[in-house]
């Protein structure tokens, strides 16, 4: 993995505003900086200021494991590409994979709620898909544990992701980012795809570097186990990528 | 289909008249015909490996190596080894090369109101009398 912010890198990404690219983010942990609780997770004023300027120069994607709805809320201008619930919602679409999706969240969810966690796990309802979350538990590593056991007893089995002390429950058929993003670079006809994300969710866009080409892959935290090319070193550095990719695009105007 | 020496003398005299050619976008360019191929087609291929962009042009990786050193020593690529791979090379368009590039694109509107008339038919029989020609040649090779 490279850095980000250094010459070499940067000549890289600003060579992506002289061609048609689409700039996707994942949301959590990314555009906005983890926190305790996943609902207090916000962007900053800054950062969706800069957003809303780069949609003026490319098309934006926000590409979120959250559910839309709740994505909504959380920002107040409109991204070219909304992509939920890891690409089983795309903008307002209504795909008949959804209601396969929300008939097996409802029984796993049957079955969640009538085990007994600690009390700082907390189960969040994308509607699409579950994600239970251990980041408050005093005790991590045994509750991890409890949740990786009872997956298996599930019905329909589940697809599981693992994020930064979250255990993501999505439906076996569900696409993942990666078909996500593929699926975008169909949609949006753009020849080039900037991604940033952080945890191991993106790892499956990551990898589409190698296959498929035509995409700048950016880690948040360095990994040396990441499929991604470059990384910054923290979520607070999504200003100044934000920043940078800007200032190309102005530099290019006449 | 066998090629007559009449043939095969128009196209050496079209090479020529292409080796000239290559010549004065040189010198008025700044570029040579090969160079502004390859930055066009970098525009679209950011961080391309050489591999990809001599198959987006359409010749042989090998045939790259010269003339993309020219343009890394003009300033208009830039040329990085790929980070989860070091034995691959990535190749991007500089902001320098695209400003050249535009003004290449700006002279050269003019040169291509110039061949306007060359007829389409006419290109494809060189396109594939060169295709035949080269075929041949890498058939000999092989023996």
């Amino acid at each position: 993995m490279m850095p980000l912010f250094s010459k070499g890198s940067m000549i890289v990404l600003e060579s992506l505003s002289f061609t048609q690219t689409l700039y996707a983010f994942d949301y959590d942990g990314t555009l906005a900086r983890i926190v305790q609780k996943p609902d207090d997770a916000y962007l900053t004023k800054t950062t969706e200021t800069l957003l809303k300027e780069l949609s003026k120069y490319a098309p934006v994607a926000i590409v979120s494991g959250r559910g839309i709805a709740d994505m909504k809320k959380r920002i107040h201008f409109q991204p070219q590409f909304l992509v939920c619930n890891r690409g089983l919602e795309v903008s307002d679409e209504v795909t008949p994979a959804l209601d396969q999706a929300l008939d097996d969240c409802n029984r796993w969810k049957t079955a969640l709620n009538a085990i007994k966690f600690s009390s700082g796990v907390e189960l969040e309802d994308k509607v699409y898909s579950l994600a239970i979350h251990y980041r408050r538990s005093r005790s991590k590593k045994e509750d991890l544990k409890k949740i990786k056991e009872l997956v298996p007893d599930l019905v329909p089995a589940p697809r599981v992701v693992y994020g930064k002390s979250v255990v993501n429950l999505v439906p076996a058929q569900s696409p993942h980012k990666g078909t996500a993003v593929l699926d975008l670079i169909q949609r949006s006809q753009m020849k080039h795809i900037f991604y940033i994300g952080d945890d191991d969710s993106d790892e499956d866009v990551f990898s589409l570097d190698y296959n498929v080409g035509q995409i700048m892959t950016v880690r948040v935290g360095q990994k040396r186990s990441s499929l991604a090319k470059y990384f910054i070193k923290h979520q607070s550095e999504i200003n100044q990528v934000l920043k940078s990719i800007i200032q190309f695009y102005k530099r290019g105007q006449p | 289909m066998s090629i007559h020496e009449s043939e095969l003398l128009s196209l050496f005299r079209i090479g020529i008249s292409i080796h000239n050619f290559n010549k004065i976008t040189e010198r008025e360019l700044g570029l040579s015909l090969v160079q502004w191929c390859l930055l066009t087609k970098l525009i679209d291929m950011p961080a391309a490996s050489a591999f990809a962009l001599a198959k987006g042009v359409g010749v042989h990786p090998s045939t790259l190596t010269q003339s993309l050193k020219r343009l890394e020593k003009k300033g208009f690529v830039h040329v990085a080894d790929d980070p989860r791979d070091c034995r691959r090379k990535m190749i991007s368009l500089t902001r320098t090369g695209q400003e050249a590039l535009q003004t290449a694109e700006e002279k050269m509107s003019t040169w291509k109101m110039n061949f306007s008339g060359v007829k389409k038919e006419l290109v494809l029989i060189q396109e594939y009398l060169a295709n035949q020609i080269s075929d041949s040649l890498e058939a000999e090779e092989g023996e």
